[in-house]
This record gives structure tokens, sequence and C-alpha cells, in this order.
């Protein structure tokens, strides 16, 4: 097992956003975290990348307890996350961006440059590399955010919404461009509304409504559960 | 505009030029009002590029940079006058000192997000002030240092050495911006949840810009020290003429631009003692006026304003 979450639970002032939810990846696999807005979803990312302190529950990475360690220690480790409300370095260029991110792993300048470029023609932004990240529409925000993300070589990535807010044919774009990651050998962790999304690219799909995990299978069986149809569209749907 | 464009292109052909035209300016120019100026110009722009390194590029804004600079400059003179130690040892100890000063307050108030840290220094050079002037049998409080025999006795001579420091701190500065270093601190200023996603220990990298930046004050309080012959808490701790002077000249010429504490030096320099000659009294008004003018009118400062109409 990658990647394994024990009973993680937050509580915010008394509000339990997450309750005792068990989760793990195998290396290479895709994983789907769906659930309505609210959920607990982004809370789940903010506790595996370091951003939050689990109320109650472990998170493991390759065997080792990682629960509590700060964002850039388990960033070094292999594990990094983008944000579903995006945050370019805005008075960098897109080439300063992703460089900012392979500095993770790389020491020297121009090897920072030189591979950062290759991650932008991977990632199909290389045309834009000398464009101030701050000018940038939403969609090539988002690839960005991507880009950089790669940029650290991650084990596991957490994609955190990389399609809201894009038009269809920028999301056809995402999927190819999350199967080529897959393809290179990293684990990811993906949350999406974007319902064909998520069901095209995932291997596992967990469900998740207010803070608890409701089921878990492939996206077959998730799309055709009655609790899924429940929580998504209410009890009405879930009857016929 | 678009000459003075497309001479910035060139950072390092501008900068080798400026040198050597520094270098030779001595032998043409007899006149030591003038070389006064130079100095004085030269001093603001180690200032200006030390206080920028953190305040400009990493994005933690300053309100009491005076604390190393006075603390570099009684380090300096104290160990001269009470031990002995020769004042060009000084130099270095007086930046070891800004530094030494700059790590408690970093790493407990870098921390936090938000104005702590800008408000925290300001409070640090406020009670260093009061320390200072208040332990008189070590400091000799209000009444003050003078340096009776200073490095250096003529004014060509204090030429060169502030040359050959701001020279130092303008290459240390262009060193780090090109390296990982400079990146980590322009991410940290951009985005601190972005930088950490992405490996940076942010608190670690603000306390290396600030460590940095305070020893560059400290060499230059040392200097000031030197070049007047003489010191007192009110001057070196000063929040108007010293902390907040930094924060002008940086703003005023570009801040987070790598020539903008050196031409926000030349236009403060020259516009207060212009100011002084013709309003007198009223100078200050004067000057208050201009600096508001910029910030509505280039709120990128004089650099800031020419990069972004280049680029656009």
């Amino acid at each position: 097992m990658l990647l394994e979450v024990k009973g993680l639970t937050k509580n915010f002032a008394g509000l339990i956003a997450v309750k005792s939810v068990d989760l793990h990846v195998k290396k290479g696999e895709i994983l789907g975290l769906i659930g309505p807005n609210g959920a607990g979803k982004t809370t789940i990312f903010s506790m595996i990348s370091g951003f939050l302190r689990p109320t109650k529950g472990d998170i493991f990475f390759k065997g080792q307890k990682i629960t509590g360690l700060s964002p850039p220690r388990i960033c070094h480790l292999g594990v990094t996350r983008t944000f579903q409300l995006v945050k370019p370095l805005t008075q960098l260029t897109v080439l300063e961006n992703v460089m900012v991110g392979v500095f993770a792993k790389v020491t020297d300048t121009e090897g920072a440059r030189k591979e950062a470029a290759k991650i932008l023609e991977f990632t199909g932004q290389l045309h834009q590399k000398e464009v101030k990240a701050g000018s940038l529409p939403l969609g090539d925000r988002k690839r960005l955010e991507i880009s950089r993300a790669l940029g650290t070589r991650p084990d596991v990535l957490l994609l955190d919404e990389c399609m809201s807010g894009l038009n269809p044919h920028e999301i056809s774009e995402a999927i190819q461009l999350i199967g080529k990651i897959k393809e290179n050998g990293v684990t990811l962790i993906v949350i999406e509304h974007v319902m064909k999304a998520i069901m095209s690219v995932s291997d596992r799909i967990v469900v998740i409504n207010h803070g608890e995990k409701i089921m878990e299978g492939t996206p077959e069986q998730v799309a055709n559960d009655p609790e899924v149809i429940k929580a998504y569209l209410g009890v009405d749907y879930a009857k016929r | 505009m678009s000459t003075l464009a497309s001479l910035m292109k060139d950072e390092k052909k501008v900068g080798l030029v400026v040198l050597i035209i520094a270098a030779l300016l001595p032998l043409v120019i007899r006149n030591s009002y003038i070389l006064h100026l130079i100095i004085l110009i030269m001093v603001w722009t180690v200032l200006g590029a030390s206080w920028n390194l953190l305040g400009g590029y990493t994005g933690q804004v300053s309100f009491g940079h005076a604390a190393f600079f006075g603390v570099g400059a009684y380090t300096a003179c104290l160990l001269h006058v009470k031990a002995g130690v020769s004042l060009w040892l000084g130099f270095i100890a007086a930046g070891v000192a800004g530094a030494l000063i700059s790590i408690p307050i970093g790493a407990i108030c870098l921390r936090l997000r938000g104005p702590y840290f800008a408000l925290s220094v300001l409070a640090l050079a406020e009670v260093l002030r009061l320390i200072i002037l208040h332990w008189k049998s070590f400091t000799e409080g209000a009444v003050g240092i003078l340096l009776i025999t200073p490095v250096i006795s003529s004014r060509t001579g204090y030429y060169y050495l502030v040359l050959g420091i701001a020279l130092l701190t303008l290459l240390t500065v262009s060193y780090i911006l090109r390296r990982r270093m400079g990146y980590f601190f322009r991410a940290v200023r951009e985005d601190e949840d972005a930088a950490e996603a992405l490996g940076i220990f942010s608190t670690r990298y603000k306390l290396i810009a600030l460590i940095i930046s305070a020893f560059f004050t400290g060499v230059m309080g040392c200097f000031f020290a030197n070049y007047t012959n003489y010191i007192d808490p009110y001057i070196v701790f000063s929040i108007g003429d010293v902390s907040i002077a930094m924060v002008l000249i940086v703003v005023l010429g570009g801040i987070g631009t790598f020539w903008g504490p050196v031409v926000g030096s030349v236009i403060v320099v020259l516009l207060s003692e212009g100011f002084r000659n013709y309003f007198a009294a009223a100078s200050l008004l004067v000057y208050g006026a201009l600096i508001i003018l910029v910030i509505m009118f280039l709120p990128r400062g004089i650099v800031g304003s020419i990069q972004t109409r280049r680029s656009a």
C-alpha cells in the first residue's frame, strides 16, 4: 500500500468535518474522491498534505507515519497537492512557477530550467513559458497547478478539482493529461465534481458524504449505488 | 523612456558601465560636496537593497531596520572604544551583530502571517534605542560616541569604501536572485501555501532573507559611524530617518526590482538635499507630497513601472 489513511477525523470547534475515514491507494492507481459540496473532501486532502492536523487518525506513506508533518516535509517525501482555488505565483512566469517546484529535487538553476521546460512540454504548456502566471486564463492556471506539482517529482499527486470551471474541450484535455501522468508511474487521488471525467479516469472511487465514507467501489458500482444517488440527487431519485 | 527601457534590458552591461563611471568619478569631481552626495546615494543604495531583499523579494515588510543599523553602528564603536578592536574588523562585527539580533525576532515572528513581523521589528528598534539610551555606564547614553580616529580620513577614501560595500551588496543580491534561494524567496512572497505545497520551508527562507538583509544593514551602520565620526541612539535607531527612509527609497524606486533601490536612492538623496535648500523648513512637506504622488501614479515605483510598460 503506497498511501493509507486510518480513522481520519477532523473537528472544527465542534463541527465534525471528517469522521473516521479509511482510505488506501495502491501504486499506479487513480483513486477518485467524490461527494457533495462540503462533504469534507478538501479537508481530507489538507490533512494528507500536512496543511491541517487531524483531530484523530493516522496517515501512512510507504509504511511510514506522516501524520502531522509539515507540508514541505511531506512534499519532499513524495506527496504533494494542487489547490482547488488556484494559487499561481502571479508575478513569476509559467516556466519560473514550474522551476520552483523542480527546485524541490534539483539544486542548480540551469538544471531546473531544463527540467521545467520538459514538464511544460509534457503538460502542453511550453508555448506559454514566458507568460506571467497572473495573466493566464483559468483553464491554463488549473493546468499550471498540475505542471508545478509534477515538478516536485511526486509519487502521489492529490488533484483538487482541477477540472471545475473548464469548458468541455479543456476537460477532455485534462482527462488525457491525467492518463499520461498515470502512465508515468505517478499515483493519483482526484477530487472532482465533473462526473463524466471522474468516472472515466478513476480505477476506484470513494464517496464521501457529511464527512463519512458511504461507499467505495469501481465507477460502475458507485454509479448504480442507491446511497450515492440519494446523496447526490435526493431521496426521491433513489427510490425509482 | 524607451531608450531607458532598452538600456535596462541588459543588467550586466548597465552595471558594468555604472561601475566604471563610479570608479573614475573622484578623479573628475573635485567638489567634495558632490562627492558627499554620491556617498550618501551609495549608503542608501546598500540600505535599500538590503531592505528590498526581505521586503521586496520575500514579501516580509519591516518597519524597523534601524534596529540592525543601530546595533551594527554601536557594536563597531563600542568594540573600538571599550576594547580597542580595529574599526576595520568592526565592519564584520557590525554585520554579524545585525544578523545575530535578527535571528530571535525572525524565528519567532516570521512564523506568523500578517503585520506581526513588521511591527515587532519596529518595537525591537525602539527597545534597543531605549536600552542604549539608558545603559549610560556602558553606552554613554544620549551623549553618544565620538570616533576620534575613524578608519579613513579622506572623503575619496570613503567614496571607494562605500563603493566596494555597495558592489558587494548588489552582487550578493543578484547572485541570490539567480539561485534556487532567490526563486524560493519570491515563491514565499507570492503565495505561502503554494510554496509549502511545493516543498519550500517558508519560515526558514524568510529567516535567511532577514539574516542577509540585517547583515548588510549592520555593515552600513558601521560605515555611517565612521563617516560621520559620531553616533547617538536617536540618530542610528531613528524610525523616520532610518527605518522608514529605507522603505520609502525602495517603494519610490520599485519594490521587488533589482535597480529600484539604486534609482530610489538617487532621487531621494538629490531631492531631499534640493528641497532643504529651496524650501527650508517646509521641505518635509514637499517631500511628503511628492511621495504621495508617486504612490498614486506609479504604485510599482519607478523601475517597476518602466518594466511593466516594457512587458505590456
